[in-house]
């Protein structure tokens, strides 16, 4: 008898599928019709296939670059140099030199004369002036939860931890000549993005840019979330900060950004510039 | 009994790009991208979801090539980590579904009915409650819709085990989904 119910479940699940020679499948629809049971099962696994469980169809055609994207990021991978892991801040190493320029340019009241400068000299205090404001969601924490409800003001230096404010504020009352880094000029936190037609996305919120940097010639903004950057969609924490210590300033780039002014994404290219650090 | 699909890879490819040879990691993305992609379509049903998951496995497969051995087959390797992906990257949608309800927004592929991405977010759920081999086998016939005698011979075991198999995942997949949305919630979309 326990036999005989196992082998009918069995049944209901081949026939839900299709896989029942026609004669089965008429013997089996006369016994669905005694046996409630049967019926519940046959139709939790009809309902799954009707509900969108079901092929979805001819699959499209891959996006034509797909296969690019992947080697051009599988030789950032290969020449990634033994570091250790980036903080899980948003492009590390240029971030501090974003905030260098941003910051000082911004007191000053002169961003265009500091963009491309080696060094910067400036004695700059970070304040919480600067705002981000949103008019809806958009942003949540890496557990889900919303980083701001609709239509909050949003600080900045709300989000930089003290440690490296004071990271930052060192670095730039004591600039010291180092290497090159590649930079575009944003500072981004980790945050998720509701956009239209997506699920909800691993992003960056753009929280600064700096005027006249490549991000800003794109026309990124505060406000703004980053998607992608050289092909990297993200979906691991160090994308990016991998992008950013095997790239090289000159590298061009292809970006991708959903725009708080106009809710949409947008796709371009920018050319990393140099900062010294 | 045979130990997996027929490996109709180059082996000198394959070892080349063991090895760490970049060009043959290349010729395998240029091979398998349309396959790789097509699989992740079928289990997301969004393409933007499959080309990421598409990316994302293949880096993985560089990442750990050390850990493979030449001798077995490549395309089952690299489909099996597709189909993890595309379960990951669909349970992720379950989390934007329920930002989606908490702010009120609306957030609909074209195309998609809000019904469908609900089920099919909802049945990754349970698929990740499921162990791999039983997991595998019901995204193989479920989600891409292949004949259990495919199955059978992709994933290399008899067709009696396979069908066995298939019940067996039925039952706990339908068990685990009782246990998560409970009967209420049924699935009667129609």
């Amino acid at each position: 008898m326990a036999e005989r119910k196992v082998l009918l479940r069995q049944a209901a699940g081949d026939y839900s599928a299709g896989d029942l020679p026609p004669e089965d499948a008429l013997a089996f629809e006369e016994l669905m019709a005694k046996d409630p049971a049967l019926s519940q099962e046959t139709a939790f696994w009809r309902g799954l296939r009707s509900g969108g469980l079901a092929d979805p169809g001819a699959p499209p055609a891959p996006p034509a670059d797909l296969a690019d994207v992947i080697i051009r990021r599988s030789a950032l991978a290969v020449r990634r140099p033994v570091a250790p892991r980036p903080r899980s801040w948003f492009l590390p190493l240029s971030a501090v030199a974003a905030l260098v320029l941003s910051v000082g340019g911004w007191a000053a009241g002169r961003y265009s004369a500091t963009v491309g400068t080696p060094l910067v000299t400036a004695a700059a205090t970070i304040t919480e002036k600067d705002e981000v404001s949103l008019a809806r969601p958009v942003a949540w924490m890496e557990d889900g939860s919303p980083v701001m409800p609709p239509s909050t003001n949003v600080s900045w230096a709300s989000y930089m931890p003290q440690r490296l404010r004071s990271e930052v504020e060192t670095s730039v009352a004591n600039p010291v000549p180092g290497e090159a880094k590649p930079w575009i000029g944003v500072w981004t936190k980790p945050a998720k993005l509701l956009e239209k037609g997506s699920p909800l996305r691993d992003a960056h919120l753009v929280i600064r840019v700096v005027e006249g940097s490549p991000a800003w010639n794109l026309g990124i903004r505060p406000g703004d979330m980053m998607l992608s950057l050289n092909g990297c969609p993200l979906m691991t924490p160090d994308c990016m900060g991998e992008a950013m210590v095997t790239l090289r300033a000159g590298d061009r780039v292809p970006a991708s950004w959903w725009s708080a002014g106009d809710g949409k994404r947008h796709d371009g290219s920018l050319v990393l510039q140099a900062v010294h650090e | 009994m045979s130990t997996g699909e027929a490996n109709s890879d180059d082996p000198a490819l394959i070892q080349r790009f063991c090895a760490g040879d970049e060009q043959a990691f290349a010729t395998l993305v240029r091979t398998y991208q349309s396959l790789a992609h097509a699989v992740a379509w079928r289990i997301t049903a969004r393409q933007d979801l499959a080309a990421d998951v598409v990316q994302e496995a293949f880096l993985r497969i560089l990442r750990h090539r050390e850990n493979f051995d030449p001798a077995r087959a490549f395309k089952p390797w690299l489909l099996q980590i597709i189909r993890n992906l595309a379960i990951d990257a669909l349970r992720l949608t379950r989390r934007h579904d329920e930002a989606t309800a908490e702010t009120g927004a609306v957030t609909v592929d074209p195309g998609v009915s809000l019904d469908a991405a609900e089920t099919r977010a909802r049945v990754a759920q349970v698929l990740g409650l499921l162990p791999e081999k039983y997991r595998e086998i019901l995204v193989m016939r479920e989600m891409e819709g292949l004949p259990a005698e495919e199955i059978a011979e992709r994933i290399g075991v008899e067709y009696a085990t396979t069908r066995w198999r298939l019940h067996e995942a039925r039952r706990l997949f339908r068990n685990a989904w009782l246990a998560r949305f409970g009967a209420e919630e049924g699935v009667t979309h129609g």
